[in-house]
């Protein structure tokens, strides 16, 4: 039970709410219009001829004339459509018929009429162009590309004052269902003219020449600053138009064209508007008011004060708050009069616009803080505020002045002078009286109470230290030098490393095990150790020449015949088989001789 | 005396601690070095050597913790006089400052000195009505404290109530601006930056050895003209340490033509002012002295000049004058 009443309820609310709804549509006002989708037919064509009854739809048929050279094919078609935008509900029902022509030529269709409520509506007549098929080429696309796709720009009057407003109404045309890509609008360059766009654009159908025209309009408030023949050039647009590809079916069906992919090809438009010249005429000398400050439009003015109760030197801010119709921004500072007694500071002002979008006239405020300072006791009222304004509706000057208003103004307390600024006196500055002068107190920080005493420089530790880079430098070019010398003069390289190789070869010879290994190592390590020290080919190093060889240099006879000795004993130990029989304490008996052989020359040579 | 009683190793270590302890001044140094030196077995003996001989490897200097407590006490002491001298109780006030200033010589005399010890003391001197020691304190002061401005105003101030007109021939602005780290750093700042000049210099030229760049050339050059001017910069600082300037101390100090009181006087020269020691015997000082002489009024022409700067050359007698 419970569900059922909620639901009558909800029902009850859906109703009332609905019937809200359709309050508007039956103050809506009854329109015929009559329209085809195209104007220029071929023979194999047909045309859709709509009659759309707008405001209602519970009309009857409406009457279709006699058709001349055009047959009715199917017809009619009802479709009723229901439009709520912003609450505002618009209703219509469009009766469609299938019309082809018969014979080539121009036909007039209509006007229709509609009988409704006892009152008669008719429709403009509509022109068809049925032509044959060869001609259609021609006619066919670019006879019409004019008609689908144009524009318009207007303004609502062609003289005017300055800083009077003037809309400037820019109207798009195209054709519904005409498909345009990339639009791009090129607004008119004026000058000399301000400019206040007058709400965003609006967007509607309109029937022309029997066509449905889809809408877009822009509209601009002008306030023109000069005076004379002031020009507003020419608006222009630029788009693509989608053509379909003549190779298909003539007639245009949207949903099969898309679906099966018809191609489309572009084709561009370019419409460009006639300039439009106006007349500016200049404000009137005639009854121009002393204060008038060049407003120009229709304006109320409301003055009022914070603070009414005041002392002398106290400020009283007047706002001024001007409204009204024109441009609000132009409006100068209003001028005051029965200043007596108060000293006026300059005004300040801040300005808007509060309607630009449903009404075609700019609308606004600009409101004025004004200061003034009461110099005397005993004052009564402020000054009186006058505006003057030119009104270009009636072409007069109006003047308002508002009504002083009431204060009470009580003399001041005494206070002290503020001091703002230095006036610069060149008065003498006095110099300051040293009082006593007196030595400044101890110091007492005992973070920094080191022992100063100690003199770095007679410090030997770090005399020492500091010894320590000039050494480090001395044995760098030492080390640099013989680093040098040992790349450029191979000889000294030679008899330097002499000594160091002998002995590593001798220490490897002496984990050596065969003796054929162990004499040749020493043979070979006595050889080149005395071929690096004299620089000569090891080749040329043999027992035979040694003495002659060596004989320069301060060896003994014995250390010489020693060597020899043991060069002919390496040299037998090599390649005579009798040798290989002895026990390898032999080969270490020579390589000990060898060593300590070797040792002895490094001395002397 | 410590030779007959531990082995040779151990003397020879105490040797070497007291050497390292002697050239360092400090004592960690010495038992680092013994410890080094000494094997582990005899580490309880060395313990026990630097406890008995703390004294002999550390005779004088008084470490860092005694002085402040010595400093801070002085300190005290002159703060309690100042209250005194505002209470008029001159006596208590002049009692206060002379135990404060004793104090403070105290710590100085033991080998610990600091430019804020010669500050206090110049002060605790300057209120004691001794002028001489105050401003000679001062000086000694500016040597280790170059940028102290409170201590320049106190000298200013004590040098104004000097007797003597002082004649000095003052260094222009643009020198000091020049050569500013000279007039700037004490001798321990300058030595430090010649030293860093001179490893910097040294890093450059090994560089060079090994790498022959020739911006490491330009390099070498800069840092050896920077380790010229600042070694020179230390070397002429160094010298009138040596040289010695002084402060008259004594409340009227004759200059005389020898030395001795059997010389004529030359010049009667007051306390505070500031002379240059040239030459220094027994008990007399040949000295030149800062100051303006009447005689030679406006001084024209050279042989003037130089006669007037011969006059002020003499001998003072030693007690009289304090070494800066």
């Amino acid at each position: 039970m419970r569900i059922n009443r909620l639901f009558h309820a909800c029902y009850f609310l859906l109703a009332i709410g609905y019937s809200l709804l359709a309050i508007p549509c039956f103050a809506q006002e009854i329109k015929l219009t009559a329209w085809v989708d195209k104007q220029v037919i071929t023979m194999e064509e047909t045309v859709l001829f709509s009659i759309t009854v707008s405001g209602a739809q519970d009309t009857n048929q409406p009457q279709l004339p006699q058709l001349e050279g055009l047959a009715l094919a199917f017809g009619p078609s009802l479709s009723d459509e229901t439009q709520i935008v912003n609450n505002n509900v618009s209703i219509s029902r469009t009766f469609t018929y299938v019309l082809t022509p018969k014979v080539p030529g121009k036909y007039t269709i209509g006007p229709v009429r509609l009988d409704y409520k006892n009152k008669t509506y008719t429709t403009e007549p509509v022109q068809i162009d049925v032509v044959s098929s060869k001609e259609s080429s021609k006619k066919g696309t670019e006879m019409d590309m004019g008609k689908r796709i144009f524009i318009e720009l207007s303004t609502d009057k062609k003289e005017a004052y300055t800083y009077e407003q003037i809309t400037l109404t820019f109207k798009l045309y195209c054709q519904r269902g005409f498909p345009v890509d990339n639009l791009q609008y090129i607004p008119p360059a004026t000058k000399n003219f301000l400019l206040e766009k007058l709400g965003a654009q609006r967007e509607y159908e309109e029937v022309r020449d029997g066509i449905v025209y889809h809408v877009v309009e822009l509209r601009t408030a002008l306030f023109p600053v000069m005076v004379g023949e002031l020009l507003v050039p020419p608006a222009t647009i630029k788009c693509n138009a989608l053509l379909r590809s003549k190779q298909r079916n003539s007639s245009y069906d949207p949903f099969f064209d898309d679906f099966f992919g018809t191609t489309r090809h572009k084709f561009p438009v370019e419409r460009q508007t006639e300039p439009i010249t106006l007349t500016i005429k200049p404000l009137p000398e005639e009854g121009k008011p002393s204060d008038f400050n060049g407003a120009v439009g229709s304006y109320n003015m409301e003055v009022s004060s914070r603070s009414t109760n005041v002392k002398v030197g106290d400020p009283i801010t007047l706002t001024i708050k001007i409204s009204g119709e024109g441009y609000v921004h132009a409006i100068g500072e209003p001028s005051m009069s029965n200043t007596e007694g108060f000293k006026v500071y300059p005004a300040e002002s801040r300005a808007d616009i509060t309607e630009r979008k449903t009404s075609d006239l700019i609308r606004g405020w600009k409101e004025f803080s004004k200061v003034i300072e009461p110099v005397k006791a005993g004052i009564k009222e402020t000054p009186t505020i006058n505006f003057s304004f030119f009104d270009p509706g009636t072409a007069q000057y109006k003047t308002i002045t508002s009504s002083p208003i009431p204060i009470t103004v009580e003399a001041a307390e005494e206070r002290m002078p503020v001091q703002l600024a230095s006036t610069g006196n060149d008065r003498p500055k006095e110099q300051a009286r040293v009082l006593k002068k007196d030595i400044l107190p101890l110091m007492t920080n005992l973070s920094t109470l080191t022992n100063q005493g100690d003199l770095l420089y007679k410090n030997p530790i770090l005399l020492g230290f500091l010894t320590l880079p000039l050494i480090s430098i001395i044995a760098s070019v030492i080390i640099q030098k013989r680093t040098e010398k040992f790349k450029t003069d191979s000889s000294y390289a030679r008899k330097k490393r002499a000594f160091v190789r002998a002995k590593m070869q001798l220490r490897a010879a002496d984990h050596l095990t065969t003796q054929t290994e162990l004499y040749s190592i020493i043979s070979k390590a006595l050889c080149e150790y005395i071929a690096d020290k004299l620089n000569a080919p090891v080749a040329s190093i043999t027992s035979h020449n040694l003495p002659v060889k060596l004989g320069q240099y301060d060896l003994s006879p014995e250390i010489i015949g020693e060597l020899t000795h043991c060069l002919d004993t390496c040299e037998h130990g090599r390649f005579s088989n009798e040798k290989r029989q002895e026990s390898t304490l032999g080969g270490q008996e020579v390589l000990k001789s060898a060593e300590r052989l070797i040792k002895q020359m490094e001395r002397k040579i | 005396m410590v030779k007959y009683f531990y082995p040779k190793k151990m003397v020879f270590a105490l040797k070497a601690s007291n050497v390292i302890a002697r050239l360092t001044k400090r004592d960690c140094f010495a038992s680092l070095a013994m410890t080094f030196l000494v094997s582990r077995s005899n580490l309880l003996l060395l313990i026990l050597i630097i406890f008995f001989h703390a004294e002999i490897v550390y005779p004088n200097t008084l470490s860092k913790d005694t002085a402040i407590e010595l400093f801070t006490r002085a300190n005290g002491e002159y703060e309690t006089a100042t209250k005194f001298l505002s209470e008029k109780n001159e006596s208590a006030a002049q009692e206060g400052f002379i135990h404060a200033s004793q104090l403070y010589e105290q710590i100085l005399t033991s080998g610990f000195k600091n430019g804020q010890i010669y500050y206090n003391l110049g002060n605790a001197y300057y209120r004691q009505g001794k002028l001489g020691n105050a401003i000679l304190n001062y000086r000694k002061s500016q040597k280790l404290m170059p940028r102290n401005e409170d201590l320049k105003a106190n000298l200013k101030l004590a040098k104004a109530e000097v007797k003597d007109r002082e004649k000095k021939n003052d260094v222009p602005q643009v020198i000091h601006a020049i050569l500013f780290w000279y007039f700037t750093l004490n001798v321990n700042e300058a030595t430090v930056l010649a030293m860093s000049f001179y490893l910097i210099f040294s890093a450059s030229v090994l560089l060079l050895i090994f790498f022959r760049a020739s911006w490491l050339n330009k390099l070498c050059i800069a840092f050896g003209i920077c380790l010229i001017l600042t070694t020179a910069s230390l070397v002429i600082k160094i010298c009138p340490h040596r040289g010695g300037e002084g402060v008259i101390i004594a409340e009227t100090c004759k200059l005389r033509y020898g030395p001795g009181e059997e010389y004529e006087t030359k010049l009667e020269i007051h306390e505070g002012t500031e002379i240059l020691i040239k030459q220094e015997t027994k008990d007399w000082l040949k000295a030149y002295v800062y100051v303006d002489i009447a005689q030679f009024g406006d001084i024209k022409g050279e042989s003037e000049k130089k006669e007037s700067e011969a006059f002020k050359t003499g001998w003072l007698p030693l007690d009289k004058v304090g070494k800066i």
